[in-house]
């Protein structure tokens, strides 16, 4: 791999990591979004 | 599943702002690619801004119809924007190192950092100090007022009129946008409302899980 390209490589693992924090805070979302309702219908 | 669309957003933005950020062109300036900072170290300071100004509101707000519903922003508000202004303090710090050669040259836009995050630190210590809930809200909503005009004249005043500064910014306007390049504002722009949007989703999330643990303790009284 030529050098001026190897940055993709870095612009592609912050990425995943990125996608895989939004994964995550969307499920926290989801969670609290669920209690919020039990809560409300009782 | 309402209101999603600026989390929606701020991923998007932020996506971006990694993708075109570390690939786009850049002028070529004596502190190199570090210029890339800029696109995360300043958005930062926007997600403080961001929170600070929602906190600000809700005091606001709380002073006017008494609604503890507002103390909780506003108190959460707070919490959310000192995480974020920590961790400006701290990328600002990795970057002077390697650009000024130390990690605080004493210079007024660090300094004004510093001094209004300590008086958002004094603000959550006042909380804890007044035991009665009605009480510590309307205190903490008179101080919280102060304490956004105090935020906005060290960072948003004082350091652009200082001379003697090695921060971007003195004197040709904003500390953060100030003479930047074309192609770089393409990317800087959304990734400072990417990462305002990210900011009001944790603290969405904040006052949501706030709420929830509020209302457990309300039934475990009875």
């Amino acid at each position: 791999m030529e050098d001026q390209y190897k940055i993709y490589v870095v612009v592609a693992v912050l990425s995943v990591i990125l996608i895989g924090l939004a994964i995550y805070m969307f499920s926290l979302d989801r969670k609290i979004s669920k209690i919020e309702k039990r809560i409300k219908d009782n | 599943m309402k209101n999603y669309w600026y989390k929606i957003l701020s991923i998007v933005l932020l996506l971006y702002a990694i993708l075109a950020g570390f690939t786009i062109q850049i002028p070529d300036t004596n502190i190199g690619d570090t210029l890339r900072n800029v696109f995360f170290h300043v958005g930062m300071w926007f997600a403080m801004l961001a929170v600070m100004t929602a906190s600000f509101t809700s005091s606001i707000k709380f002073l006017s119809s008494g609604k503890m519903e507002h103390d909780l922003k506003a108190n959460e508000a707070v919490n959310v924007g000192v995480y974020f202004g920590i961790l400006g303090i701290i990328t600002g710090m990795l970057w002077a190192t390697f650009t000024w050669g130390e990690p605080w040259a004493n210079d007024p836009h660090l300094n004004g950092a510093a001094v209004s995050l300590l008086v958002y630190f004094a603000y959550l210590v006042l909380r804890s100090a007044v035991p009665d809930d009605e009480k510590r809200a309307r205190i903490s909503a008179v101080y919280n007022i102060f304490a956004f005009v105090i935020l906005l004249v060290f960072v948003g005043v004082l350091p652009r009129l200082s001379v003697d500064t090695l921060h971007p910014g003195s004197g040709d306007g904003n500390p953060a946008f100030g003479d930047m390049d074309a192609t770089m504002r393409y990317v800087f722009y959304p990734a400072l409302i990417g990462w305002i949007m990210l900011s009001l989703w944790v603290l969405n999330l904040k006052v949501r899980y706030k709420r929830i643990e509020n209302f457990i303790e309300e039934k475990e009284l009875d």
